[in-house]
Formats: C-alpha cells, structure tokens, sequence
C-alpha cells in the first residue's frame, strides 16, 4: 500500500468508499422497500376485502336455522378468484377458496389485523388481512412469492450494479487523480532535468490558481536560494584552487631556487629537500580538499572512456611490492589477461593507491597483501586484502567518514581522507566501494566499476609520458 | 631562446625569470593579460609562459586572440586549475603543452627546452638509447646489447627518466615527485628500492659497475661507458 502511487491510493480510497456506501444504501433500503410493499399489499387486500363486501356480501342472506333452504353460494369477483378468502358470517363460514392447503387452516386464531401465516405444505409465507364489516368477517389473504420476487430482483440489480459502480468510480477516479495530478508530474520530471545539468530551468508555472502553483512557487524559490549556494560552492572551488596553490607555487618556486645555486651546505640541502616534500604534501592535500568539496557541490564528472586496467594493476603492484619491503609483505596479483573498465585512469590509480596504501600500513610484519579482480556481468571487481587484526565493530561504520582514523593507533599516519575520497571517486564512476569483510584473518575492500569490452581500435600501447 | 613570461604573480614571475636566465635564455616579464597579449603580438619571441588567471585578460583570451592575429609562438599555459576541463581547453585553444601549479623548476626547464627543440625535431622521442641500452617506449620494451631485459612498470618509467637525459643529476625529489604526481606513501626511500631493482636487473656481472651512480648527497645519475 505504501508503495502505491498517489493515483492509485485516491481510487482505491475512492472504490472502497463507494462499495461501502452502495452496500450500507443497500441494508437500508432493502427492509424498507419491504415494509412499503407489504403495506401496499395489505391495503390491497383491505381493498379486495371491501369490494367483496360491497359487491357480494351486502345481499347475503343467511338461511334462518332449521330452514331446509340452501345456503346462498358466494361468488368471488374475478379480481379475487387468486386469493385466498375465507367468509364467516357470524360463527358460520360460509365460503373458503378451494385450496387443498388452505382446507383445515383456522383464521380465528389470527384475531384482528394483519398477519404473516406459513401454511401447511407451502415453501412460502402468505399474508392476511381481517376485516370486519356487519355481521361478515372476511379473511383476504395472499402468498408473499410476489414481494419475494421484487426483493430477489433488486438484490440482482444491486448485485450488477455494485461490480459496475466499482469500476466505474476505480479508473474513473484514477482518471480524475491523474489529471488532477498531472502538474505534478510535469513537475517531477522538469525537477529532475533541473540539476548539475541544467541548474537554470525551473519548474513550469501551472495556470490554474490552486495548491499546486502555490508549492510550485516555493519550489522554485528553493532551487533560485539551492543554485546561489550551489554557484558560490562552485566559485569557492575554482577559487580556493587559485588562491591556495598560488603561494605553494611560488613556495616551491623559491626552494627549486635555493637548492640549484650550488652553494648549500649538505644539511641546509636536507631541509629544502624535506620543505619541497611538504610542498608536495600541501599540493596533495588542497587538491583533495577541492576534489570533496566537488564531491559535495556535486560537480565531481569523470569522462568515462575504457581503459585497460592490466597496466593500471600491474603499476600498482609494483608500487605495493616496494611500500611493503620493510615490513617484507608477499603481494600478490590475480587478474585476467583482459579487463577493461569505464572510468578516468587517474582517479583510479588515486582509489587503488588509497586503497594499496592502507593495506600496507595495518598490514603486519610478514604479512600478504592480495590484489584480484575479476569482471561479473557488467561489473569489474577489483578487490585489494591484506593480513592483521580486524577492524573492531564499532569502527567500520564511520571507516569512509572524513578525517576518521577508525581508531587504528595514533603513531599511523594519514589525513584520514583516503578512503573517503576513494569511495566519492567511486561512486562518481557509478560504482562504489565497500568493506567486503574484516574478520582478523584478512581485511578486504572491493572497488566496483562498470565494465566495458576492449576498445575496438586496438591502438598502440598508450604512450605514458613521465615527465607529463 | 627570447622568453616572455605573463604571470600576475610577482614572487613567481621573479623565480621563474632568474631560473630561466641561469638556463642561457633571455627574458621579459608581464603581470597583466593585456599587456601580455601587445608584448607577445611583437612576434619576437621564441615562447611564451602564459598564467590562466591574469588581470585584464585571462590567458585563455590571450591566446585565442593571438592565434586569431596569427602569431604562432609557442604557449606553454601555467595555471593553478589543474581540472582535466582546464587542460582540455588550453590545449584546444592553441597552447603547446601545459603545466600545472605547483611545479618543479627543473621540470619547467624541461619543458622549455623540449618546446625549444621542437621547431628542429619531433618531441616524439620513441625509441632511447644510452650506451648498451636501448629502450622502445611505444612497445615498452628494453634491450640491453641486443638481449631482452624485463622490468616492471615502475622500473621502466624510472629509466625512462634517466635516459631521456642521460648524464644530468636527478635528485631522489624529483625522481619521487616525476614518478607519482601526488604525494603519497611513496618516499624518497621508495626511490631507493627502485633504483637498487633496477641496478640488479640492469647489471650483468657484480664487478660491472652500475649504469645508474649515485652522486652523494645530490642523487642519481646515468653514466655512459666513454
């Protein structure tokens, strides 16, 4: 239900309302429509019961008793010759209609008015009426079948009609919905274009003057303030990358000077040579600080072209093997002969330096260091392992966090935005990058970047310029 | 070579200039984008160090326009904005090669000196040799007196290094920051390691003496054999 849309929902709320209604009219009405009828028919048969009298009854003549004469024979009227009628004058009956069910039947007991009586042998009830005219007392009655028969008629037609209204309020209701609702998809998706892309387009102003140009309105103005914010994120990027290199660049400047006069004492040479290192660092650091701060302002695009990623990991081994001498790390490689993915060289060399870099440093003395990856469907997995004690629990959550250390000791060094960045960069490659597990034994990471077929031109090997 | 540096950064410009003048080649400095781009449509010079941010006129602009009044010296952009857009642009604007902010001297030097020699031979310098070595960079490929020696990439970049420019000093710095452009893990003891794999790997007997010296307390050379 909650995953319903809105269309949806408003029939279905719309459907069940009105099958309630329809069934709630139809208790309603059912017994009232019956009381109705079965007033009708009594007046019907005190009618019947008058006419009798009027037209037969008034020249009744009893015979006097002991007399030998024959009773005078009643004869109904042709209007009543399908009822049921019983005719006593005083205590004498003197007519009963000829039914074989209705023979032995006694009215007496009934006493005035009107009454329901099942008889001997029926399926169905009949109805009675008493009326009481001089000396006659006349019982008119009929079976009920008749208003049977209308209630089971318009049980039927509320059974057709129930189903149809259904249908007709369910996807007339999701017509109404929709339409009702159609600016608000315009909306949707004119809010969707609205982005890095296009952050200039607004959402389109509805004629009408309802709710839904009002929101419309606070919307836009939302976007207007979010892409101000946006422009000066932006701005502050290209900025800050201007105002915080320049100095470092005439820093370095100055120091490339100092050391090429030639006339440094070996340890004054030392310090420039450790100074131009922190420039270096300094570099590094504002160029990753920018490379989040577009992350955040969403502006981080990577030109995805396919890559060859054999010479991409086998660098990185080469670079794992030396960072991992000291504490004589065995490294190790399995990959196919063929692995392409679609992405920028650069930033993936930055995530699996990130990635390389940590697991030498909680690696453990003698310890391995495993580099796989593998193609699954449209997807390469590069995962990168080494040996040492597992992450503790409480820490993995808040490992890709930035400036987070996830506790791993104090006298390890790094700003704590390695793997930060590396996930950012991942994701902005439309992959992304977990902690596969970390259990004491080994501790591994799989990077998750879409996967591409070899380039259909096989040029020559890229030339890799060094000094570029 | 006549040298015209644009660059609103005085301290810069100043470093650059003496850096320059110590290389044997002549220079004249503008910190503004529109005297910049009148000093450069003289035609007079050999090359241009052209800064992106400039008062006046950005370097993007000065150069666009100086294609457009057909002068042809060759650019080299400088800039701080090291996003792969930035590059793209600079290049398709005309620039010749690009550098970004902050960069080693030497590196710069470099880059003049290849953009210098450009007019004479082609930069594409595929195929090095130095003494008994001779390396195919397409094919990433490396002999030593004919037979086949294997190294790993690392290994392969780093003599690429020292054979672009065999004879010169390349401190262990530089040597770092050529191979990995962002710092990282990788020291100036990273570069020690590689240079003793490759020596083992270059060296045919323990009594050859290495290819690679180390020059004390400066950093690594390539000798050739006299």
């Amino acid at each position: 239900m909650r995953s319903w849309s809105l269309k949806t929902k408003v029939s279905v709320y719309c459907l069940l309302l009105t099958t309630l209604a329809l069934l709630g009219t139809a208790l309603m009405i059912f017994p009232v429509v019956y009381r109705q009828q079965l007033n009708e028919l009594d007046d019907n048969l005190r009618a019947n019961a008058k006419q009798l009298y009027e037209d037969v009854l008034v020249k009744y003549k009893p015979t006097q008793p002991g007399s030998k004469q024959k009773p005078m024979t009643v004869i109904l009227p042709a209007a009543l010759q399908r009822r049921y009628v019983v005719i006593n004058y005083g205590d004498t009956e003197i007519f009963r209609s000829r039914v074989p069910s209705f023979k032995s039947v006694d009215l007496r007991a009934l006493g005035p008015g009107d009454h329901t009586v099942r008889l001997p042998d029926a399926d169905r009830d009949s109805r009675f009426v008493q009326a009481q005219y001089d000396k006659c007392t006349i019982w008119v009655g009929t079976r009920l079948g008749v208003l049977d028969d209308t209630q089971a008629t318009l049980r039927m037609a509320y059974w057709i009609a129930i189903p149809t209204a259904m249908l007709l309020v369910f996807f007339g209701g999701r017509l109404l919905a929709g339409s009702a609702l159609s600016p608000v998809s315009a909306m949707t998706s004119a809010a969707e274009r609205i982005g890095a892309n296009a952050p200039d387009e607004r959402l389109p102003v509805p004629q009408s003057n309802d709710e839904i140009l009002r929101l419309t309105v606070v919307l836009n103005q939302s976007f207007d303030r979010l892409q101000r914010a946006y422009n000066s994120a932006a701005r502050f990027s290209a900025d800050a990358s201007h105002q915080l290199k320049t100095p470092i660049a005439v820093l370095r400047a100055g120091l490339d000077e100092m050391r090429s006069c030639g006339y440094l004492e070996p340890m004054e040479r030392e310090t420039v040579d450790t100074l131009v290192a922190q420039t270096r660092r300094l570099t590094t650091l504002v160029e990753d600080l920018l490379l989040l701060a577009q992350a955040d302002a969403g502006r981080l695009k990577i030109e995805p072209l396919p890559i060859d990623l054999t010479p991409i990991l086998s660098t990185v081994v080469d670079d794992t093997e030396v960072l991992g001498d000291e504490k004589q790390l065995v490294v190790t490689l399995h990959a196919p002969a063929q692995l392409y993915a679609k992405g920028d060289p650069r930033r993936i060399n930055i995530i699996l330096q990130n990635l390389t870099e940590n697991a030498v440093k909680y690696n453990r003395q003698n310890g391995k260091l495993r580099i796989s990856a593998q193609r699954e469907g449209a997807w390469v997995t590069i995962s990168v392992a080494n040996t040492g004690s597992a992450i503790p629990d409480q820490h993995r959550d808040r490992l890709f966090e930035r400036f987070n250390r996830a506790g791993m000791g104090e006298n390890i060094k790094g700003h704590g935005l390695g793997l930060n960045i590396a996930r950012e960069l991942a994701r902005a490659h439309g992959g992304d990058l977990v902690l596969v597990r970390s259990d004491g034994e080994w501790t591994e990471f799989a990077l998750k970047l879409p996967a591409t077929e070899a380039p259909m031109l096989n040029l020559a090997p890229a030339l890799k310029v060094v000094a570029a | 070579m006549r040298i015209l540096v644009v660059e609103d950064e005085t301290q810069l410009s100043l470093h650059i200039s003496r850096a320059l003048t110590r290389a044997n080649h002549t220079v004249e400095i503008r910190h503004d984008g529109a005297e910049g781009f009148e000093q450069a449509r003289s035609g007079q010079f050999d090359l241009i160090l052209l800064d992106i941010n400039l008062p006046n006129m950005d370097g993007f602009t000065v150069l666009r326009k100086l294609r457009e009044a057909h002068i042809h010296t060759r650019v080299l952009l400088l800039t701080a904005r090291g996003e792969v857009g930035d590059r793209v642009n600079g290049l398709k604007a005309g620039a010749d090669d690009y550098l970004t902010k902050p960069f080693a001297m030497e590196e710069l030097l470099a880059r003049v000196e290849v953009l210098g020699r450009r007019t004479a031979t082609p930069n594409n310098e595929t195929l090095l040799e130095a003494g008994p070595l001779r390396m195919d960079v397409v094919h990433r490929k490396l002999t030593r007196n004919g037979a086949q020696v294997a190294l790993s990439p690392r290994e392969f970049e780093l003599l690429q290094i020292f054979m672009q420019e065999p004879g010169r000093t390349f401190s262990r710095e530089e040597i770092c920051e050529r191979i990995w452009e962002r710092e990282h893990e990788y020291d100036t003891r990273t570069v020690e390691i590689f240079i003793m794999r490759l020596r083992k790997k270059l060296s045919v007997s323990e009594s050859d003496p290495p290819l690679i010296e180390t020059v004390r307390g400066v950093g690594y050379t390539m000798k050739l054999p006299a």
